[in-house]
């Protein structure tokens, strides 16, 4: 993608709405127009999510998301279409995401994370969110992430709970300090409604907002907390060799 | 000791297996936060006790709990203060 050093008129047009907000402004949307953002599985947290980053105006999204859309995948992946059921995910994911802002430059892998892919695809954003199902994949993008240095958000949902992680490589908690290893009572079928999950709103504050250490599970119920973790705390190789090396 | 009582705020799939998502949970000043956590899981499915606690009874090094917002990285050295109001437990989700 290219960047630009200014919005075009269009541009200016499209998000005039959004220049009054406090702290983003005209050069909060350049920023955005500007920036790659990585997406692991657009399923029910990650289709809401760049479905907003679209709308928003985010220069570039990668999109991973392999396999065939299937029935049992509707009722929460809002950016597929019943009548794309037996294509591949990624074929709905384009169409709707092209249909929603055309501005937006798309690359939409029909794959998931893997560790073949893993390394390219982060080394190609600005910010990696990371909304996949499964562990394995989870840990894959934490661990390049870290490597990298890129910031990841982990995102988990389960019944009408959302998790919200924002790991900042070399400045507080990952993953794996958080889960060191794969949950053993954790089941690949989660219950959920929609996508309610995402759009839980956050609650209360405790003033200690500005901490990059901070966790905070999102409910319809209140949950949350703030994670208060350092690199001096990381109990596995990968945080413990970055800290060792300076990066 | 002095008798207080706590709200346990129970997450994800705690909180599918306890069929609740709070309580309120009398506590003694000076308690062992793993004692009350062990307590509470007596009344519940064997489920809830093996979600929350590993083969040799301590808590799951994958089980986050935070006591008044803050996260608790000791649970078996951490005493219950006269002060605390509530206790989240979030066990591991991924899901999307």
């Amino acid at each position: 993608m290219q960047k630009r050093q200014e919005l075009t008129e269009h541009e200016c047009e499209l998000f005039e709405w959004q220049f009054g907000v406090d702290g983003f402004g005209k050069s909060g949307q350049l920023k955005l127009r500007n920036a790659t953002a990585l997406i692991s599985r657009a399923g029910g947290m990650g289709g809401p999510l760049a479905l907003q980053l679209a709308s928003a105006g985010i220069g570039k999204l990668i999109i991973a998301h392999g396999g065939n859309l299937r029935y049992d995948d509707l009722n929460r992946q809002v950016l597929m279409a019943y009548d794309n059921v037996g294509k591949e995910r990624a074929v709905s994911i384009r169409e709707t995401l092209q249909r929603f802002n055309p501005l937006v430059e798309l690359e939409v892998i029909s794959e998931n994370i893997t560790s073949k892919n893993v390394s390219n695809l982060v080394s190609q954003a600005d910010i990696v969110f990371d909304c996949a199902p499964l562990f394995e994949e989870r840990y894959l993008m934490n661990h390049e992430c870290v490597l990298q240095g890129k910031p990841l958000i982990d995102c988990a949902m389960f019944g009408t709970d959302g998790q919200v992680f924002p790991i900042n490589p070399g400045k507080g908690a990952c993953l794996s300090c958080l889960y060191p290893t794969t949950p053993e009572h954790w089941k690949r079928k989660f219950p959920v409604i929609g996508s309610v999950s995402f759009f839980d709103r956050q609650h209360r504050s405790d003033g200690r907002d500005q901490t990059p250490y901070r966790h905070r599970s999102l409910s319809f119920r209140d949950t949350h907390f703030y994670r208060h973790l350092n690199d001096a705390n990381a109990t596995h190789s990968y945080c413990k060799k970055r800290k060792l090396s300076g990066l | 000791m002095t008798k207080n009582t706590i709200v346990i705020h129970y997450t994800a799939q705690l909180a599918n297996v306890a069929g609740i998502r709070e309580e309120h949970i009398p506590f003694e000043v000076g308690e062992h936060l793993s004692c009350l956590l062990k307590r509470t899981a007596k009344e519940k499915p064997t489920a809830f006790s093996q979600l929350l606690f590993n083969e040799e009874g301590m808590i799951r090094r994958n089980v986050i709990i935070s006591v008044d917002n803050e996260q608790i990285s000791d649970v078996v050295g951490c005493i219950i203060k006269n002060s605390i109001k509530e206790i989240f437990i979030l066990t591991p989700m991924s899901g999307g």
